[in-house]
């Protein structure tokens, strides 16, 4: 069942590659749709509260240790939904419009989702590094092939700095394995193995930072975000959707299935270290959002700032800090996406510019297409009644009880969110009419894929509850064995 | 009971989802007569709950019922749940009944607009949140409602949102309000970090565990006051309020006067199990209600704009509310609540009306002389000011006496807040009647003539009253009509009826006469150590009621004296003391300090963030050193011009490679 939902992007981008040209993009474009529906099966089918589901477990090299294990518990299955979902808008999305070889760039998108979807069903470090490793390529030719304006400089950059971090992590899983197998244990990544396979506290430390490196700058946190900007403004919309959307989680993610369980006596000794280097994201990324005039950039500095409050639910070392985290993953992903798509049509509307000092009054004709931003803006600011609220509120509560100042601080970030997101809202849809504006409403199209988004959206603010007992035990699970080291 | 409960909540909801799905559907002023019906209909299950209520026995008037989960999980207990009992009823009555003459109001003010849809979706969103405000059973829920109505009220001041001054008021609004939030929302994490659970009843149970002043419990209580301030606009967090008149006028009478603003006023009667164990937190509740009720006084007297003087009125009856709800005059702060939101939204009623004749107009430097032209408005307007001026026997003679004289029983230094109120109600009456003089007598102005003549003057050209910038009329306002409540009869039933219950509900109590709301209230406040035993005796009654009437009509007089008897006395008294008229004009510098001290270091801290710091440490150290280094050492690698991918793919099987002879060996 996973290895289908795994496996299937590629096999539809391979597929795709043999039609013809005009049919590949739909072709696509259902394929993810299918990965879609298995997602929300999965979820569906989903019993709360009874360890890996839908497991697989075979030998792949055994000589390394190397196994072909999958699963899916409460940590990754609405992640996993959170992808198929951003893939799917992604491809349809991107089915609109006429693309320069258009079968190689659904078969680099599609090997995307693959790559993703096994970062996060897999259950085996050396597997987890080959499909983070491989994330990177097809976005790698996303952007330096489809990009805009700089696009090289802008990919060389990310691919250098996400790399370095890939290398770091790479020694370091390496490390964790073998130095785990103790005297007469067989060499083996698989999570479960580790996690029992304690280290000594100061190999866990030097592994900890190779991990964190690679994380960190995956998602991207303060101060390693360097190739965000750049990046971000040369990918095209669809891209940098599910790049923001779904790749940082992969980064967040890892703390979680990886970090904490497998380095509990790191994770707590370098707990103050991971608050504030979250804190300092949520700080310098929301005062970057409310001072540039790139509306990708808004969104982007915007998701540093988010990723931040991730960091803090991670590091908060308790269960309610986590599931505010696990949740606010999903929260942030679906508020991305259409938000990017959004920038997108706005773009269209105020003659190519994504400067927000170009646009302005795009409301007056578009009233559907604002109230559709309007919910996705006041969902990103976390306005309690979202579910966003709901993730920060379980992030800041989580690091409240044992850090409050850092809780305290944390806050800032919640006001200075209200201020770039309203500023952003009220530049692009209010205000007079902008020189080069031309307002008018959402396609039907465009709100065939919209509206489903914030259907998400309002599912998860009107029940939330859907998410967290199904995350509740397999969260517990993974912060246990920090949170009693840091106590 | 919470099954009717429930409905009134959820009418509101089904109406704004009926006109916001449909807004390409209605018709005219259809969306506006939904809106209102959905609203009416909420009142009426109010009103059943009511009854339901009353016919419990005095122990059984507490009800809670809880619909779903919301977020039940690792220990934190969000449900979606609501108390209802008689404070909570004595809210959702009060909101819907204003609320529904309000949208009957706008039906007619707002029928011109092109966003009437969009205008009455937003409107019933508004009840909605704000019967979630007050019916919550839990913390988390209140910050729900409590964020909604904010977004409510962000949505409607920036209406009309092509005045840059409309939403730049709404983001101001906005954002003082997230403070306020975040006040609420830290405020619960010391009481769940405390209590360990977030339900009021809960909470409530364990608020005798609490030592007195509790250091914990003062911080979370100063916290939900600095939610409470940011909603109640009191200082310092009173600014937006001022701003917030640029969205429509029923607005500010449905929002920014009758229902949200009172949110703070409900959220410390609500708490009064933990303030009575934490005097230190009431205590500074009371402060800075009665420095509101004074300083927002004084800004009113020289405030031009029509709707500006009724804000800042606003500002400083609410300050008289939450000294009152903070020093354990409950009864007098909920009655107090009660009789401004008939007799405020009344006086924002008859703005609205006056601003239509005056094609849009606000400043009361360009009015006079309504009182011929406008009949109907001059007299409602009348008795909303005499009750806010708090002359018998109209109803707010009799909240605010009662305000001061349970704050007076309190005794010790609460006397300096009596003193406080009264002083306040002094300058209450001053520029109640220094608005009513102006608008409506002396000489009649052009537009006064000319409705005096059947012609109801329009611009041709609508000019931003604010900034002086003329509008773009593309979005609706200013639309083509403008009404009166003359010859519109939603306008005249809505202000009628607040008319007359501004007149006569202060028989809800009067201090040995009538006891019917202190009955009612009983039962929320059963165990309160000052609602039952603050008994003013009927001697120091009768006091106040004697000075309450002397100063109020002191005031009154003074204002006759200025503005109608010796035209030119306000001018030369501004001539003669110009620092003061200074101070008051820039609203005692308020803006400014909060411009110095949080909006320039951010603006500064953001262009240092921008311009220096992203460019020269995280590009030009990080990126490119990060970039130098790499390239550096992939320089052999990378010899053909085999681009990246390649030195990636030959690094990655290179690592490899030496991992499996790393093993290989090994093993």
């Amino acid at each position: 069942m996973l290895s289908i939902l795994i496996w299937l992007p590629l096999a539809v981008a391979l597929l795709a590659a043999l039609l013809p040209r005009a049919l590949a993009p739909r072709f696509a474009a259902l394929g993810t749709l299918g990965a879609l529906g298995l997602a929300i099966y999965l979820i569906a089918d989903y019993s709360a509260g009874s360890g890996m589901q839908h497991a697989v477990d075979e030998i792949w090299i055994s000589e390394l240790g190397m196994h072909y294990k999958l699963g899916i518990d409460g940590l990754n299955l609405f992640l996993v939904g959170l992808t198929t979902l951003a893939f799917a808008a992604a491809a349809v999305w991107a089915s609109f419009r006429e693309w320069d070889r258009p079968r190689l760039f659904y078969f680099h998108l599609l090997l995307g989702e693959t790559a993703v979807l096994g970062a996060f069903l897999t259950q085996d470090l050396a597997l987890f590094v080959v499909f983070f490793d491989l994330m990177l390529i097809p976005f790698y030719f996303l952007t330096g092939q489809w990009g805009g304006e700089n696009r090289v400089p802008a990919t060389m950059k990310m691919v250098i700095y996400t790399f370095v971090g890939s290398l770091l992590m790479l020694a370091g899983a390496v490390a964790t394995g073998v130095l785990a197998a103790g005297d007469g244990q067989t060499l083996s990544f698989a999570f479960s193995d580790l996690q029992e396979r304690t280290l000594g506290e100061g190999t866990q430390q030097w592994i900890f930072l190779l991990f964190a490196a690679a994380f960190l700058v995956k998602m991207p946190a303060f101060p390693l975000h360097g190739w965000m900007p750049d990046a971000y403004k040369a990918m095209p919309i669809e891209v940098v959707a599910v790049f923001s959307a779904v790749l940082s989680k992969v980064a967040a993610y890892g703390f979680l299935r990886i970090v904490l369980p497998i380095f509990p006596d790191a994770s707590a000794h370098f707990q103050d270290l991971m608050l504030v280097i979250g804190l300092a994201s949520i700080l310098y990324g929301s005062v970057m959002a409310f001072t540039t005039t790139h509306a990708r950039l808004i969104v982007g500095y915007s998701s540093v700032a988010q990723l931040g409050f991730i960091t803090l639910g991670v590091f908060a070392l308790d269960p309610q800090g986590a599931q505010g985290a696990v949740l606010q993953m999903v929260n942030h992903g679906l508020v991305t996406v259409p938000l990017f798509l959004i920038i997108g049509l706005l773009a269209v509307r105020s003659g190519g510019s994504e400067d927000i000092r170009d646009m302005g009054g795009i409301a007056f004709r578009a009233p559907v297409l604002a109230s559709l931003f309007l919910i996705v803006a006041l969902a990103t600011l976390a306005m309690p009644g979202s579910g966003n609220f709901v993730g920060e509120f379980m992030i800041l509560l989580g690091v409240f009880e044992t850090k409050t100042v850092f809780a305290c601080i944390g806050f800032t970030g919640v006001a200075l969110a209200a201020v770039y997101m309203l500023r952003a809202f009220i530049r692009m849809m209010h205000n007079r009419v902008g020189p080069k504006v031309e307002s008018r409403e959402v396609s039907l199209r465009a709100g065939l894929v919209l509206v489903p988004l914030v259907a998400a959206i309002l599912l998860f603010a009107v029940y939330p509850q859907l998410a967290l007992e199904r995350q509740e035990a397999s969260v517990v699970t993974v912060v246990e064995t920090a949170q009693e080291v840091a106590r | 009971m919470t099954t009717s409960a429930w409905l009134v909540l959820a009418l509101p909801l089904a109406g704004t989802l009926t006109i916001a799905l449909g807004f390409k559907l209605w018709p005219g002023r259809a969306a506006g007569w939904i809106g209102t019906l959905a609203i009416l209909a909420s009142f009426v299950f109010a009103a059943i709950t009511f009854f339901r209520l009353m016919g419990e026995d005095e122990h059984h008037r507490q009800a809670t019922s809880t619909l779903f989960d919301y977020a039940n999980t690792v220990g934190v207990d969000a449900k979606v749940t609501i108390l209802v009992d008689p404070l909570s009823v004595l809210m959702i009555l009060v909101v819907t009944g204003v609320s529904m003459l309000i949208h009957l109001y706008s039906v007619t003010y707002m029928a011109s607009d092109r966003g009437i849809a969009r205008y009455f979706a937003y409107l019933n969103f508004f009840v909605f949140s704000m019967l979630l405000l007050v019916l919550a059973g839990n913390f988390f829920l209140l910050i729900v409602g409590w964020a909604f109505v904010g977004v409510a009220s962000y949505l409607l001041i920036s209406f009309w949102y092509r005045r840059k001054t409309a939403t730049a008021a709404g983001v101001k609004a906005f954002v003082i309000n997230v403070v306020g939030d975040i006040g609420l929302t830290l405020g619960a994490f010391f009481i769940f970090k405390n209590t360990g659970t977030l339900d009021y009843l809960g909470v409530f149970a364990q608020a005798g565990d609490f030592g007195t002043n509790d250091g914990e419990l003062v911080a979370g209580l100063v916290l939900l006051l600095v939610g409470a301030f940011a909603k109640s606009a009191q200082m310092p967090f009173h600014t937006w309020l001022a701003d917030a008149m640029e969205g429509p006028t029923p607005v500010s009478s449905l929002i920014h006067a009758a229902t949200m603003v009172t949110a703070g006023v409900y959220l410390i009667a609500r708490m009064w199990p933990l303030f009575e164990v934490t005097p230190a937190a009431a205590a500074v509740g009371a402060v800075v209600g009665a420095a509101t009720l004074l300083i927002s006084a004084t800004i009113g007297i020289a405030a031009t704009d029509i709707k500006r003087v009724i804000a800042w009125s606003t500002m400083s009856q609410i300050g008289y509310m939450i000294m009152a709800v903070s020093s354990g005059a409950y009864l007098g702060g909920m009655f107090h609540f009660m009789t401004h939101a008939f007799f405020k939204a009344l006086l924002f009623m008859g703005a609205g009306s006056v601003i239509g004749a005056m094609a849009g107009a606000q400043t009361m430097d360009r009015m006079g002389g309504f009182r011929k032209a406008l009949p109907f408005t001059f007299v409602t307007m009348l008795i909303g000011g005499l009750a806010l001026a708090g002359i018998p026997p109209f109803s707010g003679f009799f909240s605010k006496d009662e305000i001061l004289a349970l704050v007076g029983e309190r005794g010790g230094w609460h006397w300096a807040l009596y003193v406080a109120g009264y002083v306040g109600a002094f300058l209450t009456g001053i520029y109640t009647f220094r608005m009513i003089f102006r608008v409506f007598f002396g000489e009649p102005v052009t537009e006064a003539r000319e409705l005096e003549q059947g012609h109801l003057h329009h611009a041709e050209q609508h000019i931003n009253p604010t900034d002086g910038e003329v509008e773009d009329t593309d979005v609706g306002f200013p639309g083509p009509e403008h009404y009166i409540a003359e010859r519109e009869r939603p306008m005249q039933i809505a202000m009628g009826t607040l008319a007359i219950l501004a007149s006569v509900a202060g028989i809800a109590y009067i201090s040995h006469v009538t006891d019917f709301l202190h009955e009612f209230l009983h039962p929320t406040f059963a165990g309160s150590e000052y609602f039952d035993s603050l008994e003013p005796s009927v001697g120091f009654t009768v006091f106040g009621w004697v000075l309450g009437t002397v100063v109020g009509v002191s005031g009154v007089l003074v204002a006759w004296l200025v503005w109608v008897r010796r035209p030119g006395t306000s001018a030369r008294l501004q001539a003669r003391f110009p620092a003061i008229h200074r101070l008051l004009e820039n609203k005692w510098y308020f803006d400014e300090a909060i411009d110095m001290v949080f909006i320039r270091p951010g603006a500064w801290i953001g262009r240092f963030a921008q311009q220096t710091f992203e460019r020269l440490v995280v590009n030009g150290t990080l990126v490119s050193g990060t970039t130098m280094i790499v390239r550096a050492g992939s320089q052999a690698v990378r010899a053909a011009q085999s681009g990246l991918l390649r030195s990636y793919a030959a690094m990655l099987l290179l690592g490899l490679a030496a991992v499996i002879l790393y093993f290989l060996i090994r093993s």
